[in-house]
């Protein structure tokens, strides 16, 4: 299949997923937030460490 | 108890979590999401032929809103890939059991695995409001959404984790080796 028409099946079937699935069980794969959450979220990926608990999961340790 | 991607052939129609809108996602569209949208994949905690709980993800992005021109040099100005956790749940008689937090590790898992393979930087959320103490204990916090939210009544609250949390937690627990 060509790449025009590959991307053209892709948009036809867009709005068919929304008009098949309720709005509320669609995941919007796009998320917007606030400059605020925004600064968050990067000083979290510079330097946040993990809490116990995730420590504790991720080792497959109970509660 | 095994945790796997959900089959066409898995029986869905017995699930109950005491959560009307999440039984009827995982009976009537998690099937319909997975295999004829493609839209997320759902993985499923079994014991025997029984689902004791579900987890649905799908991959997503954030943007920050509104920068300014002197933000725009510190933040970064497009999407930054993320693992979105869309649902989880177990059914009422496992409830209590530790089936939540292994499907939340499986999650988690696979965010490691989407930073290796094609970049994530973390983990997105939409928790039920009476879940947020649940994933706050694990490091999560609340996000300020201005779009992409959930529909789902009652509104879920957006809760984002690092991947470089999860990386360190998961380096913190492997054994160490002698070299």
């Amino acid at each position: 299949m060509k790449k025009g028409r590959k991307v053209d099946k892709a948009r036809r079937r867009h709005p068919l997923v929304l008009r098949e699935l309720p709005a509320d069980v669609i995941v919007r794969p796009k998320i917007v937030v606030t400059r605020a959450s925004g600064e968050q979220i990067l000083e979290r990926m510079k330097s946040a460490k993990p809490t116990r608990a995730l420590r504790d999961l991720m080792a497959g340790r109970g509660d | 108890m095994e945790i796997r991607a959900l089959r066409q052939t898995d029986d869905r129609t017995r699930f109950r979590s005491g959560d009307a809108d999440l039984d009827r996602f995982f009976q009537a569209y998690a099937g319909q999401n997975q295999f004829r949208h493609h839209i997320g994949t759902t993985y499923i905690a079994v014991e025997g032929r029984e689902v004791c709980g579900y987890l649905t993800v799908a991959a997503g992005s954030i943007e920050i809103d509104d920068l300014p021109a002197p933000a725009r040099r510190k933040l970064p100005g497009y999407p930054l890939p993320v693992l979105r956790v869309a649902r989880l749940a177990v059914d009422v008689a496992f409830q209590g059991s530790g089936v939540g937090r292994e499907l939340l590790r499986v999650a988690l898992g696979l965010a490691l695995r989407m930073r290796a393979d094609y970049g994530c930087i973390g983990v997105v959320v939409d928790a039920k409001p009476g879940a947020v103490p649940f994933y706050s204990r694990f490091g999560f916090v609340p996000l300020e959404a201005i779009e992409g939210l959930s529909e789902a009544r009652p509104a879920p609250v957006p809760m984002f984790l690092s991947a470089r949390e999860i990386g360190l937690a998961e380096r913190g627990s492997a054994p160490r080796t002698k070299h």
